[in-house]
């Protein structure tokens, strides 16, 4: 009777064991995804600036028709394949890095994808080209900044990150309008990353707000008395 | 990780097919921008340097800013996807 309660006892423990390895096999296996997910995501994030090709692009007829078409063609994508998504038609499983809370809600990247098409055609160069960086390269900068240090540090570090991107597209305004143009976008971006709303989210506002607040700049430009700042790309031309 | 994800990430299938769509995508998020960066450089050459115009300067910074950028995240990514890979056990 002895020897069977100890065989017993003596099984439960190997069970246990083996549980246990699963489960920390596992956890391993999962922390690896996360952390390779997250890489993904900033690096999604900053594959954004090849958008900026668009005012780089030859100012040819065809072209035009192109840059003009291309980018709702790629957002009409982008909505039919999040809504086959959401109704089932297409596994998540196929959407890596998609965040855990974006399963059952429209994905971060619509709303990319939208407030970029929304700068490269409603907004005036200088505006939408610092506002695309504080989104591809900003936001994934500020994400590091929170993931490594305090949340002190994000604040500080992310307004002067969207400030310096502000500055080298308005570098050819006059030096007051650069910065107050600066600090107001910084601001606008900063808010916009930071401030967290269920209904919208990061990606759009990190863009939209200071493109938004310097839209207002940007009608007022002549009644301040300075005059608008030239482009920062000019369009390419055919090496032939 | 809460049990909704533990859930969502445990089938070893699930795993794989989302590996698999990664590395469909990465040659694609790692080569093209840093391909438009060297445009960007390319233009500020032919039209800004090689014609003497300042105005292409800012042509040349977003370049660098563009390729400085993108390869900050594409050595981690690259790196963590390598060790992914071996961790997975993935082919």
């Amino acid at each position: 009777m002895l020897k069977v309660k100890e065989k017993i006892l003596e099984d439960t423990k190997k069970r246990i064991k083996n549980t246990k390895k699963k489960i920390g096999d596992a956890r391993k296996k999962i922390n690896s995804l996360e952390y390779d997910a997250h890489w993904y995501r900033r690096v999604f994030h900053a594959f954004g600036t090849s958008f900026l090709v668009y005012y780089l692009l030859p100012n040819e007829e065809w072209i035009n028709i192109l840059k003009f078409w291309i980018p709702p063609i790629i957002l009409i994508i982008v909505i039919i394949l999040e809504i086959s998504r959401l109704k089932g038609f297409v596994s998540s499983d196929h959407f890596f890095g998609l965040r855990m809370y974006e399963k059952n809600r429209i994905g971060s990247y619509v709303f990319f994808a939208l407030a970029i098409l929304m700068l490269l055609r409603f907004f005036p160069q200088p505006i939408a080209v610092p506002c695309i960086l504080c989104a591809c390269l900003g936001d994934p900068l500020i994400g590091e900044i929170r993931y490594r240090f305090s949340i002190r540090y994000v604040y500080v570090m992310g307004f002067l990150i969207c400030m310096l991107f502000f500055l080298i597209s308005w570098y050819k305004a006059d030096p007051f309008l650069m910065i107050l143009v600066s600090i107001v976008g910084a601001f606008g971006a900063l808010i916009g990353e930071v401030k967290k709303f269920w209904w919208i989210d990061d990606d759009f506002m990190i863009q939209i707000l200071p493109a938004v607040l310097l839209a207002f700049i940007w009608l007022a430009i002549l009644h301040l008395g300075f005059s608008y700042p030239s482009e920062i790309i000019f369009p390419a031309l055919w090496p032939w | 990780m809460n049990e909704v994800d533990m859930e969502y990430m445990k089938s070893q299938s699930n795993t794989k097919r989302v590996i698999r769509t990664e590395i469909l995508f990465t040659p694609f998020l790692v080569v093209l921008p840093v391909f438009i960066g060297f445009l960007f450089i390319y233009n500020w050459y032919n039209r800004g340097y090689v014609e003497g115009n300042p105005e292409y300067f800012g042509t040349l910074v977003l370049g660098i800013i563009i390729i400085i950028g993108n390869v900050l995240f594409d050595i981690p990514f690259i790196r963590s996807l390598k060790k992914l890979i071996k961790n997975q056990n993935w082919k």
